[in-house]
């Protein structure tokens, strides 16, 4: 299977579940999102049908170009999602400095690029968000952690 | 009415006024392009500094910062496909790819223009007509409003880049999304399984940065190349001369977005959100080249532009002349007006008409001032687009977050922003157009309360009012029109 036709198949099923949920809803608040939900559940089909009968196309790239691009989404993809645990244990003040000191000095840029643009970034963000809007950034679990501990002392 | 004009116009040339003018400009302009926080956010952050200003001044300070948000909002949506506000989306589906063709100085010359002169004339425009607009904002009832809505949510197919049925499977997608969350005609909420968070329903600007940018800085990461991918000059002073000039060129585009910033905006209800993607599918529509929309069309950023501004005028018809708020920052306004101890209604343009002219002429200034102020940053700012993508990534990613998170200080944004980024990497690749889903999310609870308000109102034929049939009218040429015109070139040839 094609992973576009996979991906229609996975809105379908949602569309099927929606269905589902909404015939447990009072009349009122299902009325309108039936009007919604059913065409679209029939355009879905209709998609599914299409992408099945359409023939596979002529690969533009090869095979190893492919791999090679492949695998460079699951890298960045990784490192994008690297940033939500980061975030979740230490905050967006250690958080963004840490993470693009990181990503640059692993993507072979120089010492100083890296040290400079993290320290900018993360003074920027004190500075407009903490200081300029007063806007209490999330601290991380660890963070606060630290804080509780030295409090204590 | 003339005495009441010169005392309202006299009230914004005071060096006060002007001072406060300008400092509005300047915070409405870094917020418009920090993505997250809207005009909204901002009109909130600043109500407390208007308590004890002089009832003119505040609401000229007030309503000059709100205004001039969504000019500095082009920047990110051009240059990073970070829409600064959620009006501003409509702005990326050209803006961008005019980006990477290295056209990034003209499509800002041209964006940021459209929005600094639409303004300027839909202020203009609000303040000559006032007497003849409210009367027109009394014609809009409930029916009127969701066949607007209905109007925006049919252009979905106009709006999908290739496939129609792609971008009406889009749109159906980002209305189910709407529906998530408590329902206020019945009290359920729905689609939430129990969780507090999606209880409140899915919120807008996640969404955005997710289907938007997410994708964006992920390409930009996977390939390390610059943002502009045909570059073969940095952009000049001349590429944003070039683009103001577009703006002239496309003068009909620039004029029938703004007369469509302006009706929606008089509509009370209909929101900001919804005059760009009207403005841009009616661009699309009536371009002898459709086709070229989506890949870097000047009229693309031109129409959503003009559209943004062009509504605020409109959106202060029915704040002032019945105390009911366009939009969700006008019912902040609506606040500011009785803290400041003015009650908006039926008399106020009676009583206070000279106030009303302050707000028109606030306008005016706020956007001369943000336009200038963000097309003399133009052809630095381009240059980021030729930053390799491997350092401009974690700078992005750490606006896409921050912005995720600025907005109600919720870790559960964060999250939300990377699964709609996973979802709109999926739909940029498998060729579904992002627009609609947006586009479907910001109307479906609307649509649905005018829906019931309607049937409620008129019964299951509330569309019989003169308006409601011209708006059908629109609604069923616009969507038939391409059928039209294959018919017409079949039969010539």
């Amino acid at each position: 299977m094609k992973p576009a036709t996979a991906f229609t198949i996975g809105l379908l099923a949602l569309m099927v579940g929606a269905i589902f949920f909404l015939s447990t809803y009072p009349f009122q608040a299902s009325l309108f999102p039936y009007l919604i939900c059913l065409p679209v559940t029939v355009l879905l089909i209709i998609q599914v049908v299409r992408e099945f009968r359409e023939k596979s196309s002529s690969q533009a790239t090869s095979a190893s170009e492919a791999r090679v691009r492949l695998r460079q989404l699951m890298v960045e993809g990784g490192w994008l999602l690297a940033f939500l645990p980061l975030l979740y244990l230490v905050g967006f003040l250690v958080t963004v400095p840490a993470y693009t000191f990181l990503y640059l000095k692993l993507h072979n840029r120089s010492w100083s690029l890296a040290i400079s643009l993290s320290l900018v970034l993360g003074a920027a963000i004190y500075t407009f968000f903490v200081i300029g809007l007063k806007m209490p950034l999330y601290e991380g679990i660890v963070v606060r952690w630290l804080i509780k501990i030295l409090r204590g002392w | 009415m003339l005495e009441a004009i010169v005392q309202g116009i006299g009230a914004v040339l005071l060096p006060s006024t002007l001072l406060l003018i300008f400092v509005a400009v300047v915070l409405g302009t870094i917020v418009g392009i920090l993505p997250g926080i809207g005009g909204m956010a901002l009109l909130a952050m600043l109500l407390p500094f208007s308590y004890g200003m002089d009832p003119a001044q505040g609401l000229a300070f007030l309503m000059a910062a709100n205004a001039v948000c969504h000019v500095g909002g082009a920047i990110t949506s051009i240059l990073l496909a970070i829409p600064g506000d959620p009006p501003n989306a409509a702005t990326i589906v050209d803006g961008f790819p005019m980006t990477q063709q290295g056209r990034g100085g003209r499509a800002l010359g041209a964006g940021l223009f459209a929005a600094g002169l639409g303004g300027i004339v839909g202020a203009i425009f609000l303040g000559l007509t006032m007497p003849v607009l409210r009367p027109l904002a009394l014609l809009f009832g409930s029916p009127e409003v969701f066949l607007i809505i209905f109007m925006a949510l049919i252009f979905i197919g106009v709006l999908g880049r290739g496939s129609m049925v792609k971008g009406l499977i889009s749109g159906g997608i980002g209305l189910f999304l709407a529906f998530v969350g408590y329902q206020s005609l019945t009290g359920v909420a729905r689609f939430s399984f129990g969780s507090l968070y999606l209880v409140d329903g899915i919120r807008l600007i996640p969404v955005v940065l997710g289907l938007f940018a997410i994708p964006e800085a992920l390409e930009l990461m996977t390939t390390g190349a610059p943002i502009a991918k045909d570059f073969k000059s940095v952009a000049t002073k001349g590429d944003v001369i070039e683009g103001i000039k577009d703006v002239f060129r496309h003068w009909l585009v620039f004029l029938r977005s703004t007369v469509i910033g302006l009706i929606v905006g008089v509509a009370p209800g209909a929101g900001a959100e919804t005059a760009p993607w009207i403005a841009y599918g009616d661009a699309k529509q009536a371009s002898k080249h459709p086709e070229r929309f989506g890949n870097g069309a000047v009229e693309g950023v031109i129409a959503p532009q003009v559209a943004c501004t062009s509504v605020k005028g409109g959106d202060l018809v029915p704040t002032l002349s019945f105390g009911v708020p366009g939009s969700s920052s006008m019912a902040i306004l609506l606040g500011a007006f009785l803290i400041l101890g003015l009650v908006p209604g039926p008399m106020f343009l009676k009583e206070h008409a000279d106030i009303a002219f302050t707000l028109v002429g606030a306008m005016v200034v706020g956007f001369v001032l943000t336009t200038a102020f963000c097309l003399s940053f133009a052809v630095p700012l381009v240059k980021i687009a030729l930053i390799p993508g491997h350092i401009l990534g974690p700078i992005i990613l750490a606006f896409i977050f921050l912005g995720a998170y600025g907005t109600d200080s919720s870790m559960m944004d964060v999250v939300m922003t990377f699964v709609f980024g996973a979802l709109g990497y999926a739909m940029k690749t498998f060729d579904y157009p992002r627009p609609p889903l947006l586009l479907g999310l910001v109307l479906g609870k609307l649509a649905e309360t005018y829906f019931y308000i309607s049937i409620q109102a008129y019964g299951w034929l509330f569309f019989t009012s003169p308006i409601s049939i011209i708006l059908l009218s629109i609604t069923i040429l616009t969507v038939s029109l391409p059928g039209i015109k294959y018919v017409v070139r079949k039969i010539r040839e």
